[in-house]
């Protein structure tokens, strides 16, 4: 399967959006040729995705923003494996940020928004998905009552 | 028939081919329907229900 240059653009793009919007904090914070370093890693970031988004593989499809039914199942198990990654890591940085009396609230607000995010996700993708698909579909459709 | 072949005709990844032939990946019944198309068959054909998906 051929990756479309069009959609193999997202992921670096994000990647040039979020790495430069960085590079800008870290300007005000800590100079600008700071900011320049970190701007060059991700443009460098940036490329790497772009190239990888176009190889033949599962990993290619990805990260080329598209893939088949088997590549979105797999992508669906690394973003779990991911998620419960983050998991772990916002628990153990929030006992180190207690331990040494520093704030929690950052590590307590992403936990807050993934919760939300999943519930969400639960109410979206099961029955609120499945009733507007039905709601679309119109009532003279389903005479025969299946 | 190559697997790129069949990939292209299937509208999926050669991965995937590679997958369904190597029994890892059980395909959505859609992408079963196209298959079976394909290569003139009936899906019952060309899939055992009794067959476990490893992976």
């Amino acid at each position: 399967m051929t990756v479309s240059k069009h959609r193999r653009l997202w992921t670096p793009a994000i990647a040039v959006v979020a790495g430069s919007a960085i590079a800008a904090a870290v300007g005000i914070s800590q100079g600008w040729w700071t900011a320049l370093a970190s701007e060059l890693i991700a443009l460098a970031w940036a490329v790497s995705l772009y190239l990888i988004g176009g190889r033949d593989s599962d990993i290619g499809a990805a990260v080329g923003a598209q893939g088949d039914e088997r590549q979105e199942l797999v992508k669906l198990r690394a973003a779990r494996l991911c998620l419960a990654v983050v998991l772990v890591a916002i628990v153990a940085g929030c006992l180190i940020a207690a331990a040494t009396k520093n704030p929690i609230w950052p590590f307590q607000l992403v936990a807050v928004l993934i919760g939300v995010a999943y519930f969400y996700g639960l109410w979206f993708y099961g029955t609120a998905r499945e009733e507007a698909n039905a709601a679309a579909t119109a009532p003279e459709d389903h005479e025969d009552g299946f | 028939m190559s697997q790129a072949e069949l990939a292209a005709a299937l509208g999926v990844s050669r991965q995937t081919v590679i997958s369904i032939e190597g029994g890892r990946y059980a395909p959505s019944l859609p992408l079963a329907f196209r298959i079976a198309s394909v290569f003139v068959m009936s899906v019952e054909q060309l899939f055992d229900p009794e067959e476990e998906v490893s992976g």
